[in-house]
C-alpha cells in the first residue's frame, strides 16, 4: 500500500526538476530601432490608410503626366522616391521623347498591409498588396498603334513600397513589383 | 545595392521583339510597364520561388532616342530562386544563375552565387518531464519562434526571416496532431499542472513512447535591405525526438502522512 505515496513523492521531485528546468526560452531578438525615427503612425491602420492615400496621389500624378505625353515627368517626384523614381523618368522621357501618349486611369483597390515597420526608419516603411485595374488604359505610339502588350492581365495585384519623407511628413512610392498576374 | 535588386526582380516576361516598345530591364513595375504589360512576374513552383528574365532586346527596334546598338541583340538573362526544404531538406538554398556579358553571349551559364538559410532548429519540451499519467493531461510545447538568418547572395548581405506557423506532433501512440500555436508551460499560462492546454495530449495506455515534433515555417527573403517577399511555401524543420514513459497513478485517501503515520489507513 505505500506505492501510491512513493508515485507521488516521485512526481513532486520530477515536478520540480521539469518545471524550474525546461521553461521555453524565447530566443526572439527584435530588430534595432533606429535612433532618431519617430513611427508617424500608431496603429497598422492608420498605416495603412495613409499608404492608401499616398498611392492613390502617386496614380493621379503618374495618370496626368502620362496623358500629357509624358510632359513635366519630373512632377513624379511629388509622389515617388530612390531608384524607383528614377527609373520611372528615364522611361517617361523615353515616350515623350517617342511622341507616345495614354488615355484612361487606373484603378486601384483592395489595399491590404503586408508590414508597417516602424522601428526601422523611414526607407521603405510600409508595404501594401493592392488590385490594379489597368483595363482603361491604353497606350499609343505617335501613328496611333496601341503600344499594349497582348498578354497584358487587366488585373494584377501589385506589391508596392513607400518611404516615409521626414521634412515633407508623407509617404512616397519608393518600390512597386508584380506580385500576381490575372487575379486580385 | 540596388543592382543586387535588380538582378532579384528582373523580368521573367518575355519580351518578344515586336513592334511595341520595350523598355528597359529595371528592379520594379513602372506605371508605364505595367500600363504596357511588360511588368515582372514572378512564378511558383511546388516549393520555390523562380524570379527569372529574359529580354530580348531587338537593337534596332526604331524608336530608341539613341540610335546604338544596331544588329545582334543582347540577351540579359538572370535568374534566382530561393528553394526551400528542396533538396535542402535543412534550409533554404538561394540560387543565382547569371549568363556573362553581352560580349560572351555564347559563352555558358554560370552560377554567381549560392547562399542556404538554414532555420534555427526547433526543440520540442514536455510537462511532465519525459514522463506521463495515464488519462491525464501532458502538456507539449515547442521551443521556436520567427527569427532571421543573414547570408550573402552575389557579395551582398541576404536574409532570410523564418516564422513558424503549425506544428506537427506524433505522440508516438499512434495519434498526431497539428497545432498553430507553439504552446507554453503550465506555468507560464498559469493553469494547475496536469489541466489541459491547447497543446495537451492524454495517454491511454502505459508504455514507452517515442514524441516527434516537426515544425512548419513560412519564409519570406530580401536582399540589400529591400523590402521583404515571400517565399512560396514551407519549410518544415524536424526537432530531436523525446522518448518517455507513460504509467499509471492512483490516489487513495490516508490518514496522515504516512512518513509520519505508516501505519496508518491506506499506508
Amino acid at each position: 500500500m505505500r506505492l501510491p505515496n512513493l508515485v507521488r513523492a516521485a512526481t513532486g521531485v520530477l515536478l520540480a526538476t521539469s518545471l524550474s528546468g525546461c521553461a521555453p526560452s524565447d530566443a526572439s531578438a527584435p530588430p534595432q530601432p533606429a535612433a532618431t525615427f519617430a513611427a508617424p503612425y500608431a496603429t497598422d491602420e492608420e498605416a495603412l490608410a495613409a499608404a492608401e492615400e499616398a498611392y492613390t496621389e502617386y496614380t493621379r500624378v503618374s495618370d496626368q503626366i502620362l496623358h500629357d505625353g509624358g510632359a513635366d515627368a519630373e512632377r513624379l517626384a511629388e509622389v515617388a522616391v530612390g531608384s524607383f523614381l528614377e527609373e520611372s523618368l528615364v522611361e517617361l522621357r523615353e515616350f515623350e521623347s517617342n511622341g507616345y501618349r495614354a488615355t484612361g486611369e487606373v484603378v486601384s483597390s483592395d489595399f491590404v498591409l503586408q508590414r508597417y515597420s516602424p522601428k526601422t526608419g523611414p526607407l521603405e516603411l510600409i508595404s501594401v498588396y493592392l488590385c490594379s485595374d489597368v483595363s482603361a488604359v491604353e497606350i499609343f505610339d505617335s501613328s496611333g498603334i496601341s503600344l499594349v502588350a497582348n498578354e497584358r492581365d487587366d488585373l494584377a495585384t501589385m506589391q508596392v513600397a513607400f518611404t516615409f519623407n521626414n521634412e515633407r511628413r508623407q509617404l512616397l512610392v519608393s518600390d512597386q513589383q508584380l506580385w500576381a498576374s490575372g487575379t486580385c | 545595392m540596388r543592382g543586387i535588386v535588380a538582378v532579384l526582380a528582373v523580368l521573367a516576361l518575355v519580351v518578344t521583339p515586336v513592334d511595341l516598345a520595350v523598355f528597359g530591364a529595371s528592379s520594379g513595375c513602372t506605371d508605364l510597364k505595367r500600363r504596357l504589360g511588360q511588368c515582372p512576374s514572378a512564378g511558383i513552383t511546388d516549393d520555390a520561388v523562380e524570379i527569372g528574365a529574359t529580354i530580348e532586346s531587338p537593337g534596332a527596334s526604331g524608336s530608341g532616342s539613341d540610335g546604338g546598338d544596331i544588329g545582334v541583340g543582347i540577351d540579359d538573362d538572370a535568374t534566382v530562386d530561393l528553394r526551400c526544404g528542396e533538396g535542402v531538406p535543412l534550409g533554404c538554398k538561394a540560387i543565382g544563375v547569371t549568363v556573362p556579358p553581352a560580349t560572351d553571349a555564347t559563352g555558358p551559364l554560370s552560377i554567381t552565387d549560392i547562399a542556404t538559410f538554414r532555420p534555427q532548429p526547433p526543440t520540442a519540451g514536455m510537462q511532465p518531464n519525459r514522463w506521463m499519467i495515464v488519462g491525464l493531461d501532458t502538456n507539449f510545447y515547442a521551443n521556436t519562434s520567427t527569427h532571421i538568418v543573414d547570408g550573402t547572395l552575389f557579395g551582398d548581405t541576404a536574409q532570410v526571416r523564418f516564422t513558424p506557423i503549425a506544428y506537427h506532433w506524433d505522440y508516438g501512440d499512434g495519434t498526431t496532431a497539428t497545432r498553430s500555436t507553439a504552446g507554453t508551460t503550465w506555468a507560464q499560462q498559469s493553469v494547475p499542472e496536469f489541466d489541459p492546454t491547447p497543446t495537451s495530449h492524454v495517454y491511454d495506455s502505459p508504455g514507452n513512447y517515442t514524441i516527434r515534433l516537426h515544425v512548419s515555417y513560412a519564409a519570406e527573403y530580401r536582399v540589400s535591405g529591400a523590402g521583404w517577399l515571400d517565399v512560396i511555401g514551407t519549410l518544415t524543420i524536424v526537432a530531436a525526438p523525446i522518448t518517455a514513459t507513460a504509467g499509471h497513478a492512483s490516489t487513495v485517501l490516508v490518514d496522515k502522512d504516512c512518513l509520519a503515520n505508516p501505519t496508518g489507513v491506506g499506508c
